[in-house]
């Protein structure tokens, strides 16, 4: 598909277009200096250019809390799925997200062979509207092969100077960008950014991996014992932020809440973290990775180890949000790198 | 239908804040007053009684005249639950253990002060056993009724030790590290909902310490952010979440979690 060429006011048309039959999480401002995506109640509110949000929009797949199903004693007992979940529409998602949204859908309905109902029934009723970004000093795409990612998205827009570039990559991509007008072929200095814009972007990164995703789960086995664990662990809170923030994360608890009154409750999901200190505890008390350094290790280790042989790349789309919000500034690539080099 | 477990509410040195918390739970409570009796609460009502199955004990212990009131209310109940970071670790006013008690007496009362008995600011833990603590400063309702309806069911209760910095992120608040402010989320416990930092201000570190928490790290990064030692220690020493007797109520909290676990309804287990 040619592509064509949109005005701000017709992404706000597309979206005012999305929000008439979806739900639209978008990245909109948040505090001073900070961006979210957020569900919203007017296209004005969404942001066109942002270099990360806090959280990824794996929200809107995984929310942080969900119930599963519900139960209740009283009329008679009875147990419920949830509600069908409304459609939605994600606005604004960089590549290395749409990325992400593959790989969590490999992790959420592939994997093991089995699917989760709850993710695949608001997967289903999903479209996407990615957009295009230009690094900052936390992005590492290129060295995870995500910087240039399309699939995944429905419609997806590259922002040319006030313009945009869009591609329709599927028919409800076609349906969204018919709702901006008539077509418009983009200028031809339009295009040509556009057309130059992935060897811009790969020029830009600063941070690099100094090995490629396939050397990882050697290199990382073969210095299971560095001292780099240590050493990172004296530096971190186990708060768990680099894995709630992580688009590529999934791991959640499950208990069973029931309300004060007794007449009803349900199976809630959360969020969990492979950092805090109660993951790896079981029955009986023991803790397998009652020591920081082991449940460092293990993120990195989880990431480029185990789910990259499984999954066959690493569990990690270069997004740099684990990096960007850890509150002890422990660095990603760093904690790679170093490794990396400490095996030359 | 099996008698109904028999509440009572205790305050001793504190605000009352945290009773106050559970009175203004509205509806939740009404269904929770449906499954208990309510025999003493001197906040919320005239009746008492002695005879009660589960006390929720608010407030630190200040004045040795306070022990065998609180020895006596041990003795009673079959659980006995530390309600609001004053119980389970001293509270606010635990920061006086740090000063000169004389100066501090004459300092707020004026020449008054010798009449009053103050003394070390203590958690309950450091006088009787405790079976179950609710943190915070003041508590999170929801979460009492989460212990509260852990007991009835028979369940342990176990607070959760991830840091505030956790539910700060799932909320999407900006980091007020950011912003130039101190912040004690990273060590402190959770299950507040991140509430300060909801509103742009910091964590102090009300619900007291996780269970590991990284001193050595909170030390190194916020000096790295500009502070100075006495900037991060006059922000562990609102909760004088350095003293020793916090360790030890920690420690205490910790190994007692799960004390509720021994019997299915422990208020019938006499
Ligand atoms: S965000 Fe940083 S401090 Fe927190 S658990 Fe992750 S690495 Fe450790
Ligand atoms: S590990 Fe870090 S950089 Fe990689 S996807 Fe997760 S948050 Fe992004
Ligand atoms: S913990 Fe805080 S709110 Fe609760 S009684 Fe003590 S001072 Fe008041
Ligand atoms: S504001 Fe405080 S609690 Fe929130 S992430 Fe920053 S350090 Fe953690
Ligand atoms: S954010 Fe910190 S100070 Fe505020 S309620 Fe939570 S634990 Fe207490």
């Amino acid at each position: 598909m040619a592509p064509s060429a949109l005005s701000a006011a017709d992404v706000r048309s597309v979206l005012a277009r999305a929000m008439e039959s979806t739900a639209v999480l978008a990245p909109v401002r948040r505090g001073r200096s900070s961006f979210a995506f957020q569900w919203i109640a007017d296209p004005a509110e969404a942001v066109f250019s942002y270099p990360r949000t806090i959280l990824p929009p794996k929200q809107a797949l995984l929310p942080p809390r969900e119930d599963l199903f519900v139960f209740q004693r009283a009329p008679e007992p009875a147990v419920r799925p949830p509600a069908a979940p409304d459609p939605i529409t994600l606005f604004g998602v960089h590549p290395c997200d749409l990325a992400a949204i593959g790989q969590l859908d490999w992790a959420m309905q592939e994997r093991h062979g089995i699917c989760d109902p709850n993710y695949a029934a608001r997967r289903a009723h999903t479209t996407i509207i990615g957009l295009e970004c230009l690094p900052d000093e936390y992005c590492f795409c290129p060295s995870v092969g995500t910087a240039h990612t399309r699939a995944g998205a429905d419609l997806f827009l590259t922002p040319v100077g006030e313009e945009f570039v869009a591609e329709a990559l599927t028919e409800k991509g076609e349906a969204l960008l018919a709702s901006a007008g008539e077509k418009r072929a983009p200028s031809a200095e339009a295009r040509d950014t556009w057309e130059h814009w992935a060897e811009d972007k790969e020029s830009r990164v600063s941070r690099r991996l100094k090995a490629q995703p396939k050397e990882l789960p050697d290199l990382l086995e073969a210095e299971y014992e560095s001292e780099v664990w240590e050493a990172t662990a004296a530096r971190c809170y186990s708060c768990g932020t680099c894995t709630s923030v992580c688009p590529t994360c999934f791991c959640f608890d499950v208990e069973d809440v029931v309300e004060v009154g007794l007449a009803s409750g349900a199976r809630r999901r959360q969020y969990d973290s492979c950092q805090f200190l109660e993951f790896a505890s079981v029955a009986g008390g023991h803790n397998f990775r009652g020591e920081r350094p082991d449940r460092v290790r293990h993120r990195w280790f989880r990431k480029f180890v185990h789910l990259n042989r499984e999954y066959g790349d690493a569990f990690c789309v270069g997004c740099g949000r684990c990096t960007k919000f850890c509150t002890a500034d422990i660095g990603l690539v760093e904690v790679l790198n170093s490794i990396v080099e400490a095996s030359e | 239908m099996a008698e109904k477990p028999r509440i009572a509410f205790f305050d001793f040195a504190c605000c009352e804040g945290c009773q106050l918390t559970v009175l203004g739970l509205g509806e939740p409570l009404l269904k929770l007053l449906e499954r208990v009796e309510v025999v003493t609460w001197r906040e919320a009502m005239s009746e008492r009684s002695d005879d009660f199955d589960i006390a929720f004990v608010e407030g630190s212990i200040t004045r040795d005249s306070d022990i065998p009131r609180l020895r006596r209310i041990r003795e009673q109940a079959k659980v006995l639950v530390a309600l609001g970071t004053c119980a389970t670790l001293g509270g606010p006013h635990v920061s006086a253990n740090n000063c000169d008690r004389g100066e501090l007496l004459r300092l707020v009362y004026g020449g008054e002060g010798a009449q009053f008995e103050a003394g070390e600011v203590r958690p309950l833990s450091a006088v009787v056993q405790v079976d179950a603590f609710i943190h915070g400063c003041p508590i999170n309702g929801d979460e009492f009724l989460t212990v509260a309806n852990h007991l009835l069911l028979g369940k342990a209760y176990h607070p959760p030790s991830r840091p505030v910095c956790h539910e700060c992120k799932l909320n999407q608040y900006e980091c007020v590290l950011d912003r130039g402010q101190i912040c004690l989320g990273p060590v402190t416990r959770g299950g507040c909902d991140a509430i300060c930092t909801s509103r742009g201000s910091q964590c102090f570190g009300c619900r007291g310490l996780v269970d590991d928490p990284n001193l050595n790290a909170a030390r190194e990064v916020l000096a790295e952010h500009g502070y100075t030692v006495s900037d991060i220690i006059g922000m562990f020493d609102i909760y004088s979440l350095r003293s020793p007797a916090a360790a030890e109520a920690r420690e205490t909290a910790r190994q007692d979690r799960g004390a509720i676990e021994k019997g299915a309804e422990p208020w019938r287990s006499r």
